[in-house]
């Protein structure tokens, strides 16, 4: 009979699919390390930062334009706009550390491994 | 009605934002507004219809052992499936045929892009606004169809004390409210800023030539191929992030607890 031993079939089943999953591993962890790269960090951090801003301007001139509270509620709504991108900034930063950390360690386990 | 098929040939222009200019395919307005088939449209219905020939090619052989293409096709669904249940949880592949074809049509469409003459649809962001918006109006109208009120417990998280929520509950709404605008500013973004960059380093080539500095215009020459490259990629990874991005909003409509 030609081919591999069919009675190992369970053994050669596990082992491709524990290569599988290595395989996608890494393409996971290639695909995290070039997410960061300096041209869409910088815009994911500027959209950040800008739509808050934006959204909170749109909120308080609805507010003021239907409640008549000009300049009230474009100023308070403004304020939060603000402190809502720069928080969504901060975590946004706090996220892409964590990426990147978590994108280095993996291959340090692997390499010891190895060893 | 006027058919203007003419404008969709090739045109040579020195400016680098002349390639955004939409024009009337087949003029058309209706009830007050512009509702014209533009060279836009058109260019979606390409990316549309490559999709469509793609998986329909690639699912109409059905093999056991699939060959090259059918593979390929298994492995986009894979894909995909994979990133809405490593992201939504197993209820989220509810999702699954909407994020799939949010990704195949952004990714075909940018991919298009990447052809000589054609048009972008994707570097408008009336386009990727209202993919957007279609985003952002599903995880609303599944989160409060599916949790009720308790949607709006998005707003508010658990073991806040109420002084705090005061100025956290505008907070979180505005950072709501922002999603569809960061979504589609960073895929709209990204898309005009690589073509603008592509033609400027084109166009340079030619005017170094013009001016008389021929021996150095093969130095933005070189400079366009790795750049090209590196606007695949861009093509491929807003495609990924914009629907990575859907999923995890889609988890927020699932399980809206914080």
């Amino acid at each position: 009979m030609s081919g591999p031993d069919p009675s190992d079939l369970t053994g050669r089943i596990a082992k491709a699919q524990a290569q599988q999953a290595e395989r996608a591993n890494q393409a996971e962890r290639r695909r995290k390390e070039s997410a960061a790269s300096p041209a869409s960090m910088a815009l994911r951090y500027s959209s950040e930062l800008v739509a808050a801003v934006l959204v909170g301007v749109g909120l308080g001139l609805l507010i003021d334009h239907f409640a008549g509270t000009s300049p009230w509620g474009l100023l308070v709504m403004m304020g939060f706009g603000i402190a809502t991108g720069f928080r969504n900034l901060m975590r946004a930063a706090k996220e892409l550390t964590e990426q990147a950390q978590a994108a280095a360690k993996p291959a340090d386990t692997t390499d010891e491994k190895a060893e | 009605m006027t058919l203007n098929l003419p404008a969709l040939l090739p045109s040579i222009a020195t400016d680098p934002i002349h390639q955004f200019k939409i024009f009337p395919l087949l003029e058309w307005s209706a009830g007050g507004y512009n509702l014209s088939f533009t060279n836009s449209s058109f260019w979606m219905l390409v990316s549309t219809a490559l999709v469509l020939i793609f998986l329909g090619v690639a699912a109409a052989r059905g093999g056991l052992i699939p060959n090259r293409l059918q593979s390929l096709g298994e492995l986009s669904y894979g894909f995909v499936a994979d990133m809405v249940r490593s992201t939504a949880g197993e209820e989220g592949l509810k999702f699954f045929p909407f994020v799939f074809t949010l990704f195949f049509f952004i990714l075909s469409a940018n991919l298009v892009g990447m052809f000589p003459y054609a048009f972008t649809t994707t570097s408008h962001i009336a386009v990727t606004g209202a993919l957007a918006l279609v985003v952002i109006l599903i995880v609303i109208g599944y989160g409060i169809y599916k949790n009720g009120l308790g949607f709006f417990g998005l707003f508010a998280p658990h073991g806040v004390p109420l002084p705090v929520l005061i100025f956290l509950v505008p907070i979180e709404i505005i950072s709501f409210l922002a999603r569809p605008i960061t979504l589609g500013m960073r895929l709209f973004a990204n898309m005009m800023a690589g073509h603008i960059m592509l033609k400027l380093l084109a166009i340079f080539v030619v005017m170094l030539a013009g001016a008389g500095f021929a021996w150095a215009s093969w130095v933005p020459y070189v400079l366009l191929i790795p750049i090209t490259a590196l606007e695949f990629l861009v093509a491929f990874l807003q495609a990924y992030v914009f629907a990575l991005l859907t999923c995890v909003y889609l988890k927020d409509a699932i399980h809206p607890s914080h």
